[in-house]
């Protein structure tokens, strides 16, 4: 009698979820593969030189995301700043820096901006994306390295730019705890500093990346999981000039993180074995 | 005193004529509703066949038959809120779309009008 109760509640909860989905037919042919969608009807401005654009999300780097914007211009790369919603005159900064200014309506997490970086650069038919700390953490002059790794052939999708080095017991123990959940053998897991070709955008824009919080395990998971390489280069970082990581300067925040990654990381994993096995 | 049926028919009936009044003001849309309707009908059925209950509980050895009826309806309402917390999801993502979209025409805007400025000048 019980499992007739449960069997009725179940195809009732399924119906449901199915008159849920029926829902958004829609809209989806506005939200998904709409860099083609869009490139057909609005004619994107495109920039012969900007083939490599330097995404930057910035929440509140007013200080120093001019200096910034001015460097990756004098490498001839082309910057696109990701306005997290902030508060202070960080779009304006880096708009007179000569920056492209995406400007996001409310707070919506680094990996939301970045990918906002992304699918412009999808829509501006870029061929790479670097991303990189608006604070000035990491140096634009360390971009040719990073891409210098996916011109040989063979290349990567995705190379890292690793600091092993700025590690702290937080962060280190983050490092490791990661490392160790999600099977990913790369040292530097937290890095912002990467470069991603085509290929690797094409797949992070997706709707169904959307959700990821931080550009770290999630993205990388993803990356391996689509069987696309990833490896990591040794770059120097600079102390932050004014900004402080978000994550690593409170053991509250750590342990969200962790938690976080944990949950992420155990559970894509079993997948991916699912696949090889 | 009332009889516990009159009670509970009352109560589902109610129930069922709030959700059909929601309906037809359109707070709340059919999909919705489908499952508080498929509630009523569960408290009507409950309600009105006292010895139902007493028949289920024996048959999953539940001694205490009323402790059947917190089972199902917590699992009722768990059922409900999980529900809702994957829908919550799906209106997160397709927010966030949105936001990176307007972000994008946004620029696009600005560039084309910087361009007609210019070509106008």
């Amino acid at each position: 009698m019980k499992d007739i109760a449960t069997t009725v509640i179940l195809s009732v909860l399924q119906r449901a979820a199915l008159t849920h989905m029926a829902i958004p037919g829609t809209i989806r042919a506005f939200s998904d593969t709409d860099a083609e969608s869009a490139g057909a009807r609005i004619i994107p401005i495109r920039d012969a030189s900007a083939d490599v654009i330097v995404v930057m999300p910035a929440r509140n780097e007013e200080a120093d995301v001019a200096d910034v914007v001015a460097r990756v211009i004098a490498l001839g790369f082309k910057p696109v700043v990701v306005d997290d919603y902030s508060s202070d005159g960080t779009r304006e900064a880096a708009r007179r820096a000569g920056a492209v200014v995406l400007e996001l309506p409310f707070h919506a997490g680094s990996w939301a901006a970045i990918q906002t970086g992304m699918r412009y650069a999808q829509f501006c038919h870029c061929s790479h994306v670097v991303t990189l700390d608006a604070d000035g953490q990491h140096n634009p002059e360390d971009i040719a390295e990073l891409l210098g790794l996916m011109a040989v052939g063979d290349a990567p999708n995705v190379v890292i730019g690793a600091c092993v080095g700025r590690a702290n017991r937080r962060r280190r123990l983050a490092w490791r705890t990661l490392r160790w959940l999600s099977g990913l053998r790369i040292s530097d897991l937290t890095s912002g500093f990467r470069a991603y070709d085509r290929t690797a955008v094409d797949l992070l824009v997706s709707q169904k990346h959307t959700l990821i919080e931080y550009q770290d395990v999630g993205v990388l998971l993803c990356v391996r999981h689509a069987d696309l390489s990833a490896v990591e280069v040794e770059v120097p970082m600079q102390p932050r000039g004014h900004g402080i990581s978000r994550i690593f300067n409170s053991w509250s925040r750590v342990a969200y993180y962790l938690l976080y990654s944990a949950l992420i990381g155990s559970s894509r994993r079993r997948r991916i074995k699912e696949k090889s096995g | 005193m009332i009889p516990l049926q009159v009670f509970a028919g009352a109560l589902a009936a109610a129930m069922v004529a709030l959700i059909l009044w929601m309906i037809r003001r359109d707070r709340l849309p059919v999909s919705h509703s489908l499952w508080w309707l498929t509630v009523s009908v569960m408290i009507a059925l409950f309600g009105l066949t006292p010895g139902l209950l007493d028949a289920m509980a024996r048959m999953v050895g539940i001694t205490y038959a009323p402790s059947l009826l917190f089972v199902l309806a917590i699992l009722t309402l768990l059922i409900k809120v999980l529900l809702e917390d994957l829908e919550l999801t799906t209106n997160r993502r397709r927010l966030l779309r949105l936001a990176q979209k307007t972000a994008i025409l946004e620029q696009e805007i600005r560039q084309l009008r910087e361009r007609l400025e210019n070509s106008g000048k």
